[in-house]
């Protein structure tokens, strides 16, 4: 399997599991650093990395998992992933796994340079949020679609390789953007402001970064709607479904 | 350990060339490093038990937050220059790792020792505790607690930048992996920790009153060689404190260190000014909550004139770090940015 499928499976057993959003997007940028880092001569096995990279963020993030939950889910996860149903039955494949687990996390931290420290933009787009939605006026539905759908496009992010080139807040506010696009809300006044939002919010942030941000999320958007497995995921659920 | 070893995935390269120590916790080893023209490194060396679940997950937190104060790049800390997982010892799930820090010859120890008579001089010695504190506040902003700050592990460059060793590793090993039988010298230690009382930051800010009074006087202040001994000598000097602030839940009793009157710092140390002893009782105060916290002393009057001129350092292309001595010549170089920046 690519990374790329690999990361889809990740973050449905991320869901599935109930982990903190902050831990999905941890072990997401932990597997894009890896496959960045590592010389294409060898390969990986996405899928143990992925795995492995969501055991080490959930003991990174204090979001613990049980090592057996963790690879009971992503099991099953991965084989729904492949059109097939199948639950981890045996000992022997079990015990197996674990042990792969246990040894590629050395190689993970290694590669990665023991450096597990990212900060996440979770608070970030909370705290924008807060600020903005004073402006929008008291509709109370325009405000929830509004963040749910920047949550939404901010988790997806995290499927692109790319996503840990970005700073935490410039990614906030470029979702927030987006969100408003797909929504068509207007900040009031904003076309005659001197200091639009987004610098308001952010001061060293400028149009060209925004729109290389949505660029590289609507190419995320590209690759798994063609892969037609996309259909689980939260954004695509509200903003087209709803 | 192997005397020389490689890590396939970076293609770096350590050879040991000596043994630097070994303390209570593991080795030190001196190396160089081949993959940059056999720069010379110290090597720590750490034996982790690998449980059921891999590496703890403490550890995992531990090491990303030192690898995460690199960033900042601190004049007074030593550097972190890499990770290096060494030989698994498969059968005992043991994880040997490999700590690469910056090579400094000399610590505040060994400079004490060498320097010659009369002693260093007040400007030295303020110099040396501006920056001593300076790091000191560092890790505490970042919620590191050193917990065993002594001159043996505060590092001094032969241009007197002091780079403080050691810190955030007392998490890292568990107590039970006391390698040796090494006895941890008691002398900085603050009272609460030896009354096994609960502790936090102040406790560096105490074992900082020790190295500043043992910079004045070229020995230890308090050399004890048991917690009680260690305890009678700090009353000896400080008097006992009120029954009211001996804490509460420990097993030694106030009584068993009553009536200590106490002496003055003026009769250890006759050379101190006024001011210097002002901050030295500030650091040196039994109840940790009333004891000067680093960011407080760094801006103590006995500092004044590191306000509007800190001790400079310059960073050459060694990645060495000089301090700039010449007061005069930076004085006249740096008016006016220091004017702008006023602004």
């Amino acid at each position: 399997m690519s990374p790329k499928e690999a990361i889809s499976v990740l973050f449905k057993s991320c869901n599935e599991l109930k982990l903190q959003r902050e831990t999905w997007c941890a072990a997401a940028v932990y597997f894009h650093r890896f496959f960045e880092q590592c010389s294409s001569s060898i390969a990986y096995d996405a899928n143990l990395i992925a795995a492995t990279c969501l055991y080490l963020a959930s003991k990174v993030e204090e979001d613990k998992i049980n090592i057996r939950n963790l690879i009971a889910v992503y099991y099953s996860t991965m084989h729904k992933e492949r059109g097939e149903e199948k639950s981890l039955d045996s000992l022997q494949e079990y015990l197996c796994l674990k042990e792969s687990i246990v040894r590629c996390e050395l190689l993970v931290l290694r590669m990665l340079q023991f450096n597990l420290n990212y900060e996440k933009p979770h608070k970030h787009l909370r705290f924008y949020l807060t600020s903005l939605t004073a402006w929008l006026g008291k509709d109370r539905q325009i405000i929830s679609r509004l963040s749910h759908n920047s949550k939404a496009f901010l988790n997806d992010f995290y499927r692109s390789p790319r996503c840990f080139h970005f700073k935490i807040n410039h990614i906030a506010i470029a979702v927030i953007q987006f969100a408003l696009e797909c929504n068509q809300i207007k900040v009031p006044y904003d076309e005659k402001a001197r200091v639009h939002w987004q610098q308001a919010l952010c001061e060293d942030i400028t149009e060209e970064i925004i729109e290389t941000i949505i660029q590289e999320l609507c190419r995320v958007y590209e690759i798994y709607v063609d892969l037609s497995k996309f259909v689980e995921s939260d954004a695509y659920e509200n903003t087209h479904c709803s | 350990m192997e005397s020389r070893f490689a890590d396939k995935n970076t293609g770096k390269h350590y050879e040991e060339v000596a043994l630097i120590g070994s303390g209570a916790y593991g080795t030190v080893y001196k190396a160089k490093d081949l993959s940059k023209e056999g720069q010379i490194v110290a090597l720590k060396k750490i034996r982790v038990p690998l449980t059921e679940d891999g590496v703890p997950a403490t550890l995992i937190r531990e090491i990303s937050l030192l690898k995460q104060l690199e960033n900042y790049n601190h004049p007074n800390i030593v550097r972190l220059l890499d990770i290096c997982p060494g030989k698994k010892v498969e059968r005992e799930r043991l994880l040997i790792l490999y700590l690469v820090f910056e090579h400094i010859e000399q610590d505040l120890a060994t400079y004490l020792e060498n320097c010659p008579s009369p002693g260093l001089g007040p400007d030295k010695i303020k110099e040396i505790t501006y920056q001593l504190l300076k790091g000191v506040d560092f890790l505490h902003t970042h919620r590191i607690v050193h917990r065993d700050l002594k001159p043996q592990n505060i590092l001094i460059t032969s241009t007197g930048q002091v780079k403080l060793a050691d810190f955030g590793l007392a998490r890292i090993y568990a107590p039970s992996q006391a390698l040796t039988s090494v006895v941890v010298t008691l002398w900085y230690r603050a009272p609460e920790v030896l009354l096994q009382s609960s502790y936090a930051s102040s406790v560096d800010i105490w074992s900082c009153g020790c190295i500043y009074a043992e910079l004045y006087r070229r020995k230890p202040l308090f050399c004890g060689h048991s917690e009680n001994d260690q305890l009678t000598k700090i009353f000896e000097v400080i008097a006992t404190p009120p029954e009211s602030e001996w804490p509460k839940e420990v097993s030694l009793p106030w009584n068993a260190f009553a009536g200590f009157k106490g002496k003055s710092f003026e009769s250890l140390i006759p050379e101190i000014t006024p001011d210097a002893l002002n901050l030295l009782k500030k650091m040196m105060t039994f109840n940790p909550s009333k004891r000067i916290s680093a960011r407080e002393a760094i801006k103590h009057f006995y500092f004044e004139e590191y306000e509007l001129y800190p001790p400079e350092y310059e960073n050459n292309n060694d990645n060495d770090y000089n301090i700039i001595c010449n007061q005069k010549t930076r004085r006249n170089f740096r008016f006016h940015s220091d004017f702008q920046s006023a602004n």
